[in-house]
């Protein structure tokens, strides 16, 4: 939601916002090195901003953003054993994310 | 044509740089990928002037798609060479997806990792010990043979 915003209030372009808050991302672990928890946090936080990468014309509202968010966390969780270490899966899925809110969203 | 091939370089710099930066200089694959997409875009979002505008636009969007490969673990028999070739056809596919994909947060992500995936799919199909290479072995006997 935070690289959506930028986007689309700060004028930012969608990799310049990626690159602001999956940068500031990374550091979350900085804040407590013993927290296996905040170890955790940046490639969870970085799927998010792929979702927000989303153009507005995808993307209608906040709403829409916050329910794609949400599917890419729960695919997240689900594919945590599947493709271990392989790049681009984390976009992927955001992706099947955004995929998915917007059928649901065409349907409707 | 000069364009493509920039692009093309883009690509395999992204996921090369990337598994560099995240691997060799430890600095986790996330901070690798954003920290060098944000350093790239920051460069064209002060010089936009600098190339064309298809340049300017695509060059940070490549960058950060490839940097994604360049996220892959030094566990999953990652080579330069492979992210190289992974990052080349990322690139190829990027120039010649269809419309479909515009617009959607983690496409990019998903051309990066059917790159990645078939990259790696086919190092593996054409080593020492893959069948196509043995297939390939033989062919290459037949046609000698027939020479000689």
């Amino acid at each position: 939601m935070i690289c959506y915003a930028l986007i689309i209030y700060s004028g930012f372009d969608s990799v310049l916002s990626a690159g602001i808050i999956g940068t500031a991302a990374s550091f979350l672990p900085e804040l407590n090195k013993q927290s296996a928890y905040l170890k955790k946090m940046p490639p969870a936080i970085y799927c998010g901003v792929f979702v927000g990468m989303s153009s507005a014309v995808i993307v209608p509202s906040v709403g829409f953003i916050l329910a794609a968010g949400i599917l890419a966390g729960v695919i997240y969780i689900l594919s945590k054993n599947i493709f271990l270490g392989m790049g681009g899966k984390l976009g992927t899925m955001a992706f099947g994310g955004v995929l998915l809110v917007s059928l649901i969203n065409w349907l409707l | 044509m000069m364009d493509y091939v920039i692009i093309i370089i883009t690509g395999m710099a992204g996921a090369t740089l990337t598994f560099y930066v995240s691997d060799q200089l430890k600095q986790g694959r996330v901070r690798a990928s954003a920290l060098l997409s944000l350093l790239v875009s920051l460069f064209f979002h002060f010089f936009p002037e600098l190339l064309s505008d298809f340049l300017t636009k695509s060059i940070p969007i490549v960058f950060i798609g490839s940097s994604f490969i360049g996220m892959v673990s030094s566990s999953a028999k990652a080579s330069y060479l492979r992210l190289a070739v992974a990052g080349c056809l990322f690139s190829i596919i990027y120039l010649n997806r269809d419309q479909f994909f515009d617009g959607y947060g983690g496409a990019l992500g998903a051309l990066a990792f059917i790159s990645l995936l078939t990259s790696m799919n086919l190092s593996e199909a054409l080593s020492k010990n893959g069948n196509l290479s043995a297939g390939i072995t033989l062919i290459k006997k037949m046609f000698t043979k027939s020479e000689s």
